[in-house]
């Protein structure tokens, strides 16, 4: 914890900033590509979106309290980014995010950044077809094996309920690909 | 696909990948965009200046106060000259009217005196040449 706030000190003192927000991009941004992709699901959009995130963690380190760990701070602005992203996205094409979504995910095969089999396409329009607060835990706790304490402080949501969420996402998920 | 346990089976990745070399370059395009130097937002809301601005406003308003009622009790004020010749000119008012609303205070004003002594009738009298015509009258 210690580090973290010498590490936070570096960000903020101009003469350390630069370096240190050279460290902080070469540690956040191959996990933060593969959260924001997986719930933008294009990699144009999750492009867009990863250089949004840390230009506002940029911006607003300076009001990070400290009360939770840099990294939860972080996962939290990239979470809000990408679905307020896919939201407005939705809206300028007058649709639903959900169908928007579905679309992109019928369409993966095409995708010249999706390299996946029967398999991996069935599980993702699977998850798809989940309310957006279960696709966004079974993503964060499946594909990127996030522990439940730190997607609590991600997600502000207690672990019970966490759990819960999971379990009725995996079976959902488990019933859609029996029967298709 | 009737027995499909997701936690019996080998992980399922997402699938995704990126361009070749995405990563490699992808630290300096965030770098060039970063703000230089974080501009000091300095607030007009500042309580310092609020109470400055206050007492200004509250100054300028007592200053016009005289000046305020200066002005406007002149406007009010319509010298008697202009009123006379207003009534007489313009206003539709007959004499009767004007009668009606003197009251015993303004006849007693308007009573004139007259202290002629009798040779000064007889003469005016006796120089009007319709005398007669009266008399008969």
């Amino acid at each position: 914890m210690q580090d973290e706030k010498d590490f936070i000190q570096e960000l903020l003192n101009p003469k350390t900033q630069n370096v240190a927000f050279q460290k902080l991009l070469r540690d956040y941004q191959r996990p933060l590509y593969n959260h924001i992709r997986n719930i933008v699901l294009n990699h144009d959009d999750a492009d867009d979106v990863l250089q949004n995130t840390f230009i506002k963690v940029f911006q607003y380190l300076k009001d990070f309290k400290g009360e939770s760990k840099l990294f939860s701070w972080i996962y939290r602005i990239a979470t809000n980014e990408a679905i307020t992203f896919i939201k407005q996205k939705a809206k300028r094409n007058g649709t639903t995010s959900e169908a928007m979504q579905t679309r992109i995910v019928d369409n993966l095969k095409a995708d010249t950044f999706f390299d996946g089999n029967e398999i991996q396409i069935k599980l993702q329009k699977a998850v798809a077809l989940l309310p957006e607060k279960q696709q966004l835990v079974f993503k964060m706790k499946y594909y990127e094996e996030i522990k439940y304490e730190e997607l609590s402080e991600i997600l502000g949501t207690s672990v019970g309920a966490l759990k819960a969420s999971y379990h009725h996402a995996v079976k959902k998920i488990e019933d859609f690909v029996k029967n298709n | 696909m009737k027995n499909f346990n997701l936690g019996n089976e080998p992980k399922i990745t997402s699938g995704f990948t990126t361009p070749d070399g995405y990563f490699d370059t992808f630290s300096e395009k965030v770098l060039a965009q970063l703000p230089k130097q974080q501009p000091k937002v300095i607030s007009i809301f500042s309580s310092k200046k609020v109470w400055y601005f206050t007492a200004a406003a509250v100054l300028i308003l007592m200053l016009s106060i005289p000046l305020f009622t200066k002005y406007s009790t002149q406007q009010e004020e319509i010298d008697t000259e202009t009123l006379e010749n207003y009534i007489a000119y313009q206003s539709n008012i007959s004499e009767e009217e004007i009668v009606n609303l003197l009251e015993q205070d303004d006849l007693d004003k308007m009573k004139l005196d007259f202290n002629i002594d009798d040779a000064t009738i007889e003469d005016a009298l006796k120089s009007n040449s319709n005398l007669e015509q009266y008399l008969i009258d």
